[in-house]
């Protein structure tokens, strides 16, 4: 313990001159100590020359000063600089104070009062000790507290960089990567010109193979990009007239003849962002409809106020996503598919995930096993 | 007037044949030169560095994103020099970027062409070109 309350002290006043020098840090150490009982010794004159300016010296009250400056030496210089100052008044309160006056005859009751005095006084160092050590242990652990408070924030600044850098990476690798890319698709689209009717069908065949999965690999790219510019490209917060959105959807995907796509009960209004919520209804629309099995399918968006939030649904009567997807749908390139039977990048959920959540709201899926249908329902915070 | 020459400023092998076949499947027959960057395009512009000084009249396809000097860099070297600044020049580019659009037009472009458009095929674009200078007259 007075370990740590040397080392602290010395690293105060080391701190406090500023000196940072090994050599006079040690010389300080060595120091400290004897400072310490000098400055006990120092308060106690202090106390003897208060309570000969306050009182007359057979006024009685002998260790009237005493308490005081035991308690304050214990605190400022440590226990043992405080039992000094108790040592040192239980022989000069009698000697001074006490009839006979200026005199080393202690009859009982000079031993009986000093002996009091001392009991109470080493009550006060040790007293004055644990208030000592609390006060450390809290520094240390306030020390401690800081340091893990320093470190997360750190841990938060890499944390923010490698997620900037990985957008970026993830940015740059789909746009760059598309680039050569083309000049595959492009090669290959000239090749399959030039030589048809001079080849066998097998060639002709791995030529239209290898176009398609070129192709298959500029959607997965696509996809990607698409991924890494959620919130990048957010544009301004404006009032979006959700059926518009809807509808403007329904012509874009432009479904087949027989499928019907409508907005069920009332459209809240809405101001946020009008490109991400469109990416999130369109990207689930288009699911529905592309997943359906049946050219009459139908697919409905309804909306409903919940104070902060309003939660959406895209529901669907198609059929159904098993309940052991329900979760892996939602990560990137994951398909239930095969690629070669329906064709996507198995980004769409991955990219609606992503901002859903970055819109303070959260996603999920419900489709009953028993029964025909999808429904994702996400929430879309007021507040972006 | 006389022949147009055109002046292909593209560092992607590829798209300098993607532009060779168009021309050769639409039957154009106006000599090409090529230049891989910009160091290289004004070198043929003003015949320095041994290469021979293009003759009039003559237009421009521009990438954007080049090695050494690119397509901007070029525009605004060309803009400043008095006996190149009429130039005719078409931006071809895969960057459907907006701000790169405006950029363009700011430097006074005749067209901003997307090498790969859903709207239009790259054949579409070269038959336009031909057209273009079949039809408009060019400066002097």
């Amino acid at each position: 313990m007075t370990e740590i309350c040397q080392t602290r002290l010395s690293g105060i006043s080391i701190s406090d001159t500023g000196v940072s020098s090994g050599e006079s840090a040690a010389g300080r150490s060595l120091a400290a100590p004897v400072l310490r009982y000098l400055w006990a010794l120092a308060i106690f004159a202090v106390a003897i020359a208060i309570r000969f300016l306050v009182l007359p010296v057979e006024a009685g009250l002998a260790f009237l000063t005493f308490y005081p400056a035991t308690a304050i030496a214990a605190l400022l210089c440590g226990t043992w600089p405080g039992m000094l100052v108790v040592a040192l008044g239980a022989v000069i309160g009698p000697y001074v104070f006490m009839a006979p006056f200026w005199s080393f005859k202690f009859p009982l009751d000079q031993i009986f009062s000093a002996a009091t005095f001392t009991l109470s006084g080493m009550v006060v160092c040790f007293i004055a000790h644990r208030m000592r050590h609390r006060t450390t242990e809290v520094s240390l652990l306030n020390a401690k507290l800081e340091a893990a408070v320093e470190r997360l924030r750190q841990r938060e600044a890499e944390l923010a960089t490698s997620n900037g850098e990985l957008e970026q990476f993830a940015y740059v690798a789909s746009h760059d990567l598309r680039a050569p890319l083309r000049g595959i698709r492009n090669l290959a689209g000239w090749i399959k010109d030039d030589v048809t009717g001079k080849v066998d069908d097998e060639a002709m065949e791995n030529l239209d193979l290898l176009q398609r999965r070129a192709e298959r690999l500029d959607l997965l790219l696509e996809g990607l990009l698409e991924y890494s510019r959620i919130g990048r490209m957010d544009g301004g917060v404006e009032p979006v007239d959700i059926r518009r959105v809807v509808s403007d959807i329904a012509d874009y995907i432009s479904p087949p003849p027989g499928f019907s796509l409508e907005c069920r009960g009332d459209m809240p209004e809405l101001a946020t962002h009008r490109a991400a919520l469109e990416q999130v209804l369109r990207n689930l629309i288009s699911n529905a409809v592309k997943h359906h099995d049946r050219p009459d399918g139908r697919v409905a968006v309804s909306c409903h106020d919940c104070g902060d939030s309003l939660e959406f649904s895209v529901t669907d009567d198609g059929p159904g996503i098993p309940p052991e997807y329900h979760e892996s749908i939602f990560k990137m390139f994951q398909t239930l598919k095969s690629r070669d039977q329906v064709e996507g990048s198995g980004m769409g959920l991955a990219i609606v995930k992503k901002a859903v959540e970055r819109h303070g709201g959260t996603i999920r899926v419900e489709s009953d096993p028993t029964r025909r249908g999808t429904a994702f329902v996400f929430t879309w915070g007021k507040g972006v | 007037m006389g022949t147009v020459n055109i002046l292909l400023v593209e560092d992607d092998e590829v798209d300098v044949k993607a532009v060779k076949r168009a021309f050769r499947d639409l039957k154009i027959a106006n000599p090409i030169v090529g230049a891989v960057d910009g160091v290289e395009a004004l070198e043929i512009l003003r015949g320095e560095n041994g290469k021979e000084k293009l003759a009039a009249p003559y237009l421009i396809m521009l990438d954007l994103n080049m090695p050494r000097m690119g397509g901007f860099e070029f525009l605004s070297e060309i803009r400043k020099d008095p006996e190149l600044q009429r130039s005719i020049v078409f931006v071809m580019t895969t960057s459907a970027a907006e701000e790169d659009r405006v950029k363009a037009y700011d430097m006074n472009v005749s067209g901003y062409v997307l090498k790969h458009s859903p709207g239009h095929s790259f054949m579409e674009a070269i038959s336009m070109l031909e057209h273009f200078w079949r039809v408009v007259e060019f400066p002097g």
